[in-house]
């Protein structure tokens, strides 16, 4: 338990030096939190479209798509403002940048994710909060229930990352594959599971995992059972003891590398 | 082909063949393409025998053609926004102003050769996807030609709007938000998942009022539901918005430059 506390500091305090950063060029800081919450609400827009014409989409309501939206991008847009480094780390691995991580007395595997922090990833959550309260009904108990659920659905975000960024241990340059699956993620995250059918909808629970970050955390929003929130917790634990197991197996395949950078 | 005119030409095929250097990774980024009409063929088709769901005109495979063609617009443009913005910010576009050539038409040339290559691909991809899940449609030579000089004059557009947001650097610290609401402008009032005929009448208004709608909605709708006055009206509609933002460019462009910091070497 001194561990993983020890290790939420060090994730703390590298969040708290990286948000100082960002907050030194005002503007940018400003514009990129406030339009990313733009960004997101006018993605609400199609869905406004078609729900003025049609109840429901195979069982998924209005307030069932703005809770789908706001998991999906609370989910993201923690894991990429805590986590910055998460969707870069096939290129870290492949250009040997891992050699500065390797040399300090921590994690490098953490270390390397939160020594970078996307600030429009803010936005991102300030939306998912926002959209949730706004536009569903909102009680205590739902709100508690939707900050856990988007804490799972980052961390198993996170994970996801974290496995297909490993690749690049074993196949060299991996940045494009890594990036397409998790596009693929944040692609099928935005549209609800009912439209989709047999085999996609089996991909979408397992080799690339959706449903655990989006369908599965917007379904106890809609109807809580404790069944179905151990399964989130117990797969969010898998996908932690998978990431941190493939990353270690890769690093011993590790090469360095001879670019020349600095860090500063 | 004048001196002028190829030197340009020339940039555009290298452009072209800078893309196609790395294979691979250029067809893996139509990935992403394939997977949202995939989705969209899923969403159509759910919608189409949902009661209560009728656009005029569009049955679920116009809309999934629709959106074949509007989706190979909003990712065949070439991306050079950023590096535009870098540009500008680091002073490297000091290095341009002592070039044979005019650095707006040096990157409309490079966008050209980028997005030339990038539309036939998602053509190919789109065409070929949008025909085994819902089938063909009726569409003449005439027609298809007639929608792929719409689309030119549309990517044009499109290119002229970036410009204008990439050279407000000179202004600002950081642009990319600025593309982030554009990308999202575009898919409100430029009909990137819907056409208009799915709006509500006021916001159809509004959005036929800006140009946004002549970068999507109108070469992907002459594509699917083809009509001589429309494409008239379009063609001369996207001819002002040129001819307009053209200017804003220049203006731009020639105040930016005389901000021009450069520190070092």
């Amino acid at each position: 338990m001194g561990g993983a506390a020890w290790e939420a500091g060090f994730v703390w305090e590298h969040f708290k030096f990286n948000l100082a950063s960002a907050m030194e060029y005002k503007w940018s800081f400003v514009s990129q939190v406030v339009f990313m919450v733009l960004n997101d609400f006018l993605l609400l827009f199609f869905w406004w479209l078609i729900f003025g014409k049609v109840q429901d989409i195979g069982g998924w309501t209005f307030a069932d798509v703005i809770a789908m939206h706001a998991v999906l991008a609370a989910a993201y847009g923690l894991s990429v403002s805590v986590f910055g480094n998460v969707n870069r780390l096939a290129r870290i691995i492949a250009e040997g940048q891992l050699d500065y991580y390797l040399l300090l007395p921590r994690n490098p595997l953490l270390h390397a994710l939160v020594s970078r922090s996307d600030i429009s990833g803010l936005g991102d959550a300030a939306f998912g909060l926002a959209a949730l309260c706004l536009f569903t009904p909102v009680t205590w108990g739902r709100l508690a229930l939707f900050i856990a659920v988007s804490v799972a659905a980052c961390t198993v975000y996170t994970c996801f990352a974290v496995i297909t960024g490993s690749i690049a241990f074993f196949i060299g340059n991996a940045q494009t594959i890594s990036l397409q699956l998790l596009g693929a993620l944040i692609t099928f995250g935005g549209y609800p599971d009912s439209i989709f059918k047999g085999l996609v909808r089996a991909v979408l629970y397992s080799v690339v995992p959706v449903g655990f970050v989006v369908y599965l955390p917007v379904s106890l929003l809609r109807n809580f059972s404790a069944a179905r929130f151990s399964g989130l917790l117990a797969f969010t634990v898998a996908m932690v003891w998978a990431a941190r197991c493939l990353f270690a197996v890769g690093l011993r395949r590790y090469e360095s590398g001879n670019l020349v950078s600095a860090k500063i | 082909m004048s001196g002028v005119t190829a030197k340009y030409f020339h940039v555009a095929r290298v452009s072209m063949r800078a893309r196609t250097a790395y294979l691979a990774d250029f067809l893996l980024g139509s990935v992403f393409y394939a997977l949202i009409l995939y989705v969209f063929v899923q969403l159509w088709s759910v919608l189409g025998r949902t009661r209560g769901f009728a656009v005029e005109g569009f049955g679920p495979r116009e809309l999934v053609w629709y959106l074949m063609a509007s989706e190979a617009i909003m990712l065949g443009r070439a991306r050079f926004e950023q590096e535009t913005d870098e540009e500008v910010k680091t002073g490297a576009i000091a290095y341009y102003l002592n070039k044979p050539y005019r650095y707006v038409l040096f990157k409309l040339a490079s966008y050209w050769g980028e997005t030339a290559l990038k539309m036939a691909l998602n053509i190919a991809i789109g065409a070929t996807v949008a025909l085994l899940a819902v089938g063909p449609i009726r569409v003449n030579a005439a027609h298809l030609l007639a929608a792929l000089a719409c689309a030119a004059m549309a990517l044009t557009l499109n290119f002229l709007i970036s410009m204008a947001l990439s050279l407000s650097a000179f202004w600002v610290e950081d642009t990319a938000p600025f593309f982030w609401i554009y990308g999202k402008l575009l898919f409100v009032l430029g009909g990137l998942f819907a056409p208009m005929e799915v709006y509500p009448d006021a916001l159809a208004r509004v959005a036929r009022a800006t140009p946004l709608n002549y970068v999507l909605y109108a070469p992907a709708r002459l594509f699917v539901q083809f009509d001589m006055d429309f494409f008239m009206s379009a063609l001369m509609m996207q001819a002002v918005w040129i001819a307009a933002l053209s200017l804003l460019v220049m203006a731009l462009y020639s105040m930016g430059v005389k901000r021009l910091n450069v520190n070092g070497g």
